[in-house]
């Protein structure tokens, strides 16, 4: 499988505004065509700034070291233009709030129809015509109307349709979408990751869902990534999360949510003692499937020895 | 769980209770004759989407807005007659208090915690009178440390913000705490630690809970019964347990089975699920 985006040993720092925090601390992983990867994890993570690494959108005052590769090129180097063509063209991008990233005064269709008319220099009325389809295929139903409609007309479920479609108009290659269902009822919330996956398997896309909710990855994604603390501490098939999940922080998320199933006396909670062993635990990757890098391979083998400390 | 009162009073009442909201001439039926009872010693969900009703519901009940008819008893006092009188309005605040989303909103920055939960005791003293002592009892009660208490909320971490409304609502000692969302924006982690912590608090104080969520595991952790609401009506009510394992209604089913699992990994399971409706 040829890898698509390919992210190796990443090391963000950034300026709080008293000192550098390291929030990203060593992370590798990879996304092929046609595939989702799930990043999870709590507040404070890194799973955003890992993301918005990517799209180089981290402050100009951020450094570190490491690499990115789209496509085989070097997106750490590359200069303006390269930089503007790669974001407009190469990625699609979906974060929690439709509102925050539509302009409220501007019809749906301007705001469809921006990347086609600005990045693919289609006419106006090609680039209505193509919006129209484009609303098609993430199911909104009537898509001329709501293309002359404001924002405030359309519910947030709809308007999150809207910016996938707009995300989508310039056919991207590789989709970012942060924590795009959140927000929504979980009604809703279904419809837009079948949406997000269909895209995902019908345009080749590659996709990263980043989510604090880890029912919502292991049925949506096809990988996993569990970042604590600036690393990816597991990475995992997604349909191994519950019972193949072996990193002691992986395991306490997923017994710390409470349960449609049972109620339970108490919930397990995470102490300050865990905390410090979920730093020290090796990382564990899927046992050489999944793409998981060559260093990642190696420390999961390390984790074969229980407690072995980094 | 708890043995069932049936001679015991009931905590709260929800009459045929309709709210209309009308604006520039379009009108939203908000809650369309909806009516349930929140038995004494049994804690109850409320459960929906946005839209349901649910929230306008809370507020009624907590008797921040009058519904266009029907009514509420909490405890047996009617609190759908507008409160004029301080002491009325003191009064109403022991029966019922609520707890909202975000800790971020409802608390005042510019006071420490401490001051915060100080203000609220002079309007309903404690037992013994003793304020300052009743702070940090509170404090203690729900995991703050005394340095926390002398911090402003805004040094402080979601879920220990949400530990400050939750101290803040016990001080008033009210029968009644309604959590609308409360540990809907917390980390997984702090979440269950808030579960637990109310738990607790309720096994400890005899608090009962109306809980506000469009979470079912949420639900199904706190509550004994469960009430669905959609587009403002009362689709179906029961055990919480017995409503979430085997629904009676559609939409209820519906709602359970949105909830992301496995079996969205089946072919066609997810598009089938979201062709629905």
């Amino acid at each position: 499988m040829t890898e698509l985006l390919e992210v190796e040993d990443l090391v963000v720092e950034l300026f709080d505004g008293a000192e550098w925090v390291r929030a990203l601390d060593g992370v590798s992983f990879t996304v092929a065509p046609g595939e989702i990867v799930g990043f999870i994890g709590e507040s404070g993570s890194g799973k955003s700034t890992a993301v918005n690494a990517v799209a180089r959108l981290l402050p100009a005052s951020a450094r570190g070291s490491g690499s990115i590769r789209f496509d085989g090129r070097d997106v750490l180097a590359f200069r303006q233009r390269e930089l503007a063509r790669f974001r407009s063209e190469e990625l699609g991008m979906v974060f929690q709030d439709p509102r925050a990233s539509v302009n409220p005064v501007t019809t749906v269709g301007e705001y469809v129809t921006e990347g086609l008319r600005k990045t693919k220099r289609m006419p106006r009325a090609a680039a209505y015509a193509r919006a129209e389809q484009l609303l098609g295929e993430v199911g909104i139903a009537e898509p001329a109307q709501r293309l002359a409609e404001y924002p405030h007309q359309l519910s947030g479920g709809m308007l999150q349709r809207a910016v996938i479609a707009a995300a989508l108009s310039t056919d991207p290659r590789l989709m970012l979408a942060d924590e795009a269902t959140t927000a929504l009822d979980v009604t809703r919330q279904a419809e837009i990751a079948a949406i997000l996956r269909a895209a995902t398997r019908e345009r080749g896309l590659g996709t990263i869902f980043i989510t604090h909710d880890l029912e919502l990855a292991g049925a949506l994604c096809d990988r996993i990534c569990v970042m604590y603390r600036g690393r990816i501490v597991e990475q995992l098939p997604a349909e191994e999360l519950h019972g193949g999940a072996r990193h002691p922080y992986t395991l306490a998320l997923l017994r710390s949510r409470p349960s449609i199933e049972e109620r339970m006396p108490r919930l397990p909670t995470i102490t300050a003692a865990d905390r410090e062993a979920f730093l020290t635990a090796p990382a564990v990757a899927a046992g050489g499937v999944g793409g998981a890098s060559a260093s990642e391979a190696s420390t999961s083998e390390a984790s074969a020895s229980e407690g072995g400390a980094r | 769980m708890s043995a069932e009162q049936p001679d015991a009073a009931p905590a709260v009442v929800v009459d045929d209770v309709t709210r209309v909201f009308s604006k520039r001439g379009r009108r939203t039926v908000a809650v369309d004759g909806v009516s349930f009872i929140m038995r004494a010693g049994r804690d109850l969900g409320i459960v929906g989407e946005s839209g349901s009703g649910k929230s306008t519901l809370a507020r009624i009940i907590m008797g921040l807005d009058q519904p266009t008819s029907g009514r509420v008893l909490v405890h047996g006092e009617d609190l759908t007659s507008k409160s004029r009188s301080r002491a009325e309005r003191l009064r109403r605040a022991k029966l019922v208090q609520m707890v909202y989303q975000d800790p971020y909103g409802s608390l005042d920055p510019r006071q420490t915690v401490r001051s915060c939960l100080v203000e609220v005791l002079r309007l309903h003293p404690p037992r013994g009178g003793n304020v300052a002592a009743r702070a940090s009892e509170l404090g203690d009660l729900v995991g703050l440390t005394p340095a926390q208490l002398d911090r402003s909320p805004v040094g402080l971490s979601g879920g220990q913000r949400q530990r400050v409304a939750i101290a803040r609502a016990l001080a008033v000692e009210p029968r009644l705490i309604i959590l609308d969302e409360a540990v809907a924006a917390l980390d997984i982690s702090i979440q269950a630690q808030i579960l637990n912590l109310l738990a607790e608090l309720r096994d400890e104080l005899g608090t009962a809970y109306l809980l506000i969520s469009h979470d079912l595991a949420v639900v199904r952790q706190l509550t004994d019964d469960v009430v669905v609401l959609h587009h403002g009506r009362l689709v179906e009510q029961g055990e919480t347990g017995a409503v979430l394992d085997d629904p009676a209604e559609d939409y209820t089913r519906r709602l359970r089975d949105s909830i992301p699992s496995r079996h969205w990994r089946e072919p066609g399971m997810l598009e089938e699920l979201t062709r629905v409706g």
